[in-house]
């Protein structure tokens, strides 16, 4: 039998087919149903404060937000504000504090990054001692600083003092010219090791042939990290300043904290980069050098709060300092751990109710990126780039803008004062890099896995269940320590929501302790301390899957 | 075992025709081998007959059963995958015995079965290793075992040699043929290489663009090609192709060509030259029906040697006839030097005339 299906014959080609957007949506309808829950929450968290903060900047309120009275009156909100002095000063701050920050914490990230790449003996554990600071909330990092940086007692002025750096601990809030600096300190310790694990995770990806062939070639370590690493880790780089961009710029616990109340100083001497042009073992020991400088700057604050909290109220209030408490004593936690004292049943509250909504946050947002990501890998629906990009887009927006908007909408919602107007929230924060990393993953497993597993006689759940899923678990752990410490860190919507007392979750919790005991430094220190153990704890254990998420997922790319 | 039937299968991606009203039919525990260049549609043929994704028209048979709308899980079929799509976190027991834990079999029965398999295909040994553990051969046997473990209707391979070395190949293809025969299996083989299909298959279906070219036993397709792209795709060295125009002379057909030489056909080849829709033919040639000439000779056209190439026990000689390169075989003891004009004589019972218009071959009636 002979066919011929002359391919030369334009007779027998069927019309080309010409399908609509709307008919295209059509046939794809059940690939939505798989973005739908993140979409929805999207949606709701930002979508309608955006367009509600919009609507009403062309609008007069009266005092006390009496929004049914608002008048329309176009342009003029934006012209009073574009022609205020206050404004342009803010802005230029803002400026300065973002680009700053991002820099540096980059560089020294970067400069972590090279210097751990190579194998040795304890690296795993200096990495992860790095990575402590990146998990600790901005409130306890805040008070942590602000202890250090205190201007009678802090461990930073003594010790310049005791260096005979200066005649008297210098005051370095209060002051105009060093608060700017003193505060990007702080905010380069929590972010700096952020860059180091993305870079890290870049650096892995590096192909070793490369470098080999380059080091055949006769290129220096200088000129092989020039032209062979530097360029493969521009993808990660532009996504890590691009993070730290954003964060900065829309970041306003560390100041508000830090200025609010109490003097301290700061001294960033301590991370200057030094320029290094020797051959390769002048490099391994700037390397180790500029590891050292860094452990200092990464542990002295923890080592400090931790030795604070071992005090007694009259043993922190020292000058020159106890650089090693005289008297050590556990009651600083035994009052916060004791259900019977009403500090250490309001502790104990805030623990569990920050528990909750962080449990509940972290199963959500697995729940609702899962299928999301899969579907943004896997599916050609129309609009999926848009989808994608929206969801990622979500963190450009400052959080203090939505406060308002969100508000308006919880309390619509009968959500105010109750734990789900949070976890709704929350769960928007970790949804754009888990969709993102989980998208990484599910791109890297090949379709005929899955066509095997069907063939193999598997549903199609079953297949994603059974084979998918197991291939993904560093990202999906990855999505669960990152939702769950975004979670347990958040300050601002848990102060703006929640007004009981008995549903505090332990940031707010611990502002409140503070306002209230202002001179309970140990306390405070000890309280610090317990809210950071149990993601300090969990990212940990967990670290190694976040660091090979970040490789096989996101990074590859 | 069962018969696979295609009718009329079409799969369309935007308005790019992957596969075009394709139609086939596999009897029962034959051999089909699916050969083309890379991206005709192959693949996307094989996934439409295991369900792997929706067909946009047409309709797909296993044995009596229409499967069109069936899942791949209850269209009971195997299917070897040419990156093998071993299940990485699983071990080799495990991804042999994942087909049948599907099936809910018992636990003893998996376990004999997954035996028998590894044993079949000598694997006994790697059963407790990791996929990423085995080397490109041992992973390509797994693969094959996932299939075997059951006994489907049909197996499904695409490509499943392509990711092997020269010498693996060869011994795999003598396997899976082996393993043909000995289970009477349906065999749907999917490969770009011609001689893997010429050399395994029962039959060979020929795509090109989407479109089915000709289905036919190897041998047919090799002696009949239907048209120039099967001509030059099947057979190595391919088949010489020369356009020519026909000048009708009394009763003969005259190849002419603008550098002057003449070939007058015969009575045959005349009547396959009268049907072409103009006067331009294309000529074809394998390499061994050709002969070569120092000398002038009767029928024999004028061409420059171009290249010439020992094998061994043959030797390949290229040279341009009008500017088309026309491949000869020639034996060993041969003398030929590059850019020596040569006089290349074609057996006029073994040529192919081609209509240039449409590609399509003239046959006589
Ligand atoms: N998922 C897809 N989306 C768009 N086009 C596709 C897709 N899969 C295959 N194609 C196109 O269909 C044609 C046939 O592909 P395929 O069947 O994989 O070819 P082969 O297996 O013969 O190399 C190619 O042109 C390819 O680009
Ligand atoms: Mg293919």
């Amino acid at each position: 039998m002979n066919t011929v299906t002359g391919q030369t014959r334009p007779s027998s080609v069927a019309e080309p087919v010409r399908r609509n957007l709307f008919q295209s949506m059509w046939t794809h309808r059940a690939d939505y149903g798989y973005v739908l829950p993140a979409i929805v929450v999207m949606l709701i968290v930002i979508a309608y404060p955006v367009y509600y903060t919009i609507d009403l900047s062309f609008f007069q309120t009266p005092p006390g937000l009496q929004l049914r009275d608002k008048k329309f009156i176009g342009l003029e909100n934006y012209r009073a504000i574009l022609s205020s002095a206050v404004f342009w000063k803010v802005t230029g701050n803002t400026v300065m504090w973002t680009i700053s920050s991002t820099v540096i914490a980059f560089l020294l990230g970067l400069g972590c990054a090279l210097a751990l790449h190579r194998e040795f003996i304890g690296r795993g554990v200096l990495r992860a001692i790095l990575l402590i600071p990146w998990v600790v909330s901005a409130v306890a990092a805040s008070y942590v600083w602000k202890w250090l940086y205190h201007s009678d007692f802090g461990v930073i002025g003594a010790a310049l003092v005791s260096f005979g750096l200066a005649e008297r601990p210098p005051n370095f809030i209060d002051n105009i010219n060093t608060v700017l600096p003193a505060l990007i300190v702080v905010n380069i310790w929590r972010e700096f090791s952020f860059a180091m694990i993305m870079l890290m995770a870049g650096l892995q990806t590096v192909p070793d042939q490369l470098l080999r062939a380059a080091q055949v070639d006769g290129a220096s370590a200088w000129q092989r990290f020039w032209h062979v690493t530097f360029p493969h880790l521009r993808g990660v780089s532009t996504v890590t300043i691009l993070l730290l961009a954003v964060a900065n710029f829309n970041s306003f616990i560390i100041p508000w904290i830090m200025t609010g109340g109490g003097p301290s100083n700061a001294s960033p001497g301590q991370v200057k980069r030094t320029q290094r042009r020797k051959p390769a073992d002048g490099w391994r020991w700037a390397g180790r050098i500029f590891l050292a400088v860094m452990l200092v700057y990464t542990v002295v604050p923890m080592a400090w709060m931790l030795i604070t909290s071992l005090k007694t109220g009259f043993a922190a209030m020292m000058y020159p300092p106890q650089w090693w408490p005289a008297e050590p004593t556990l009651s600083n936690y035994l009052r916060l751990l004791d259900p019977r004292d009403t500090i250490g049943q309001d502790f104990l509250h805030y623990f569990w109710n920050s528990m909750f909504v962080s449990i509940s946050t972290t199963i959500l947002a697995v729940v609702v990126a899962v299928p999301a990501a899969y579907a943004f890998s896997r599916f050609r629906f129309p609009g999926r780039n848009f989808l994608f990009f929206a969801v990622l887009l979500r963190n450009m927006f400052p959080a203090v803008i939505f406060l308002v908007p969100l508000f308006i909408l919880m309390r619509w919602l009968g959500l105010v004062n109750t734990h789900g107007s949070l976890i709704l929230t929350y769960l928007t924060f970790g949804l754009p890099l888990a969709i993102w990393l989980l998208k990484g993953f599910y791109d890297n497993i090949p379709i005929q896995l899955e066509q095997a597993a069907r063939i193999d006689g598997a549903t199609r759940l079953q297949a994603f269940l059974l084979v998918v899923m197991p291939l993904s678990t560093p990202g999906i752990i990855a999505t669960a320590i990152y939702s769950f410490i975004g979670a347990w860190n958040e300050f601002i919507y848990a102060a703006t929501f929640l007004n009981k007392n008995e549903q505090m979750t332990l940031p707010v919790g611990l502002q409140r302790f503070f306002a209230e005991n202002t001179t309970d430094w140990p306390g405070l220190m000890a309280a610090s301390f317990m809210m950071s153990v149990p993601v300090v704890v969990l990212f940990l254990v967990l670290q190694r899957y976040f660091v090979r998420a970040l490789t096989e997922g996101a990074v590859k790319h | 075992m069962a018969r696979v039937v295609l009718k009329d299968v079409v799969k369309t991606y935007g308005s790019v025709y992957a596969v075009n009203r394709v139609s086939l039919t596999v009897e029962d525990g034959e051999f089909v081998a699916l050969v083309g260049p890379s991206g005709c549609g192959k693949t996307t043929t094989l996934n439409l007959v295991a369900g792997l994704i929706p067909m946009t028209s047409g309709e797909v048979f296993i044995g009596d059963r229409d499967v069109t709308d069936l899942d791949p899980k209850d269209r009971d079929i195997a299917m070897v995958f040419q990156n093998y799509a071993l299940y990485p976190n699983k071990s080799v027991f495990n991804n042999l015995a994942f087909p049948l834990q599907m099936r809910k079999l018992a636990k003893d029965e998996i376990d004999k079965k997954v035996r028998a398999a590894a044993k079949t295909l000598d694997i006994t040994h790697l059963l407790e290793r990791r996929p990423r553990e085995l080397s490109g051969g041992q992973q390509q046997r797994v693969a094959l075992g996932r299939a075997l473990v059951r006994d489907p209707r049909a197996f499904l391979m695409d490509e499943p040699l392509s990711n092997l070395d020269a010498k693996l190949r060869v011994q795999m293809r003598t396997e899976i043929k082996r393993f043909h025969q000995d289970l009477k299996a349906t065999i749907i083989y999917v490969t770009h290489d011609q001689l893997e299909a010429v050399t395994m298959a029962d039959k060979m279906a020929v795509m090109n663009g989407g479109f089915l070219q000709q289905y036919d036993t190897p041998a047919n397709v090799f002696a009949h090609p239907v048209n120039m792209f099967v001509a030059s795709f099947i057979g190595s060295p391919a088949m010489s192709l020369i356009p020519v125009d026909a000048t009708t002379r009394g009763d003969a057909v005259v190849l002419t060509s603008p550098e002057g030489w003449e070939l007058p056909l015969s009575a045959q080849n005349t009547a396959k030259a009268r049907k072409s829709s103009t006067s331009k033919i294309v000529l074809g040639a394998r390499h061994s029906t050709v002969r070569l000439h120092h000398a002038p000779a009767a029928g024999a056209i004028p061409a420059k040697v171009y290249t010439v190439e020992p094998t061994g026990d043959i030797t390949f000689v290229q040279v341009f006839i009008d500017g088309a390169v026309v491949n000869v075989s020639v034996p060993p003891n041969v003398v030929i030097r590059p850019d020596e004009t040569v006089y290349v004589e074609f057996d006029q019972d073994r040529i192919h005339l081609f209509d240039a218009e449409t590609t399509n071959a003239l046959a006589a009636d």
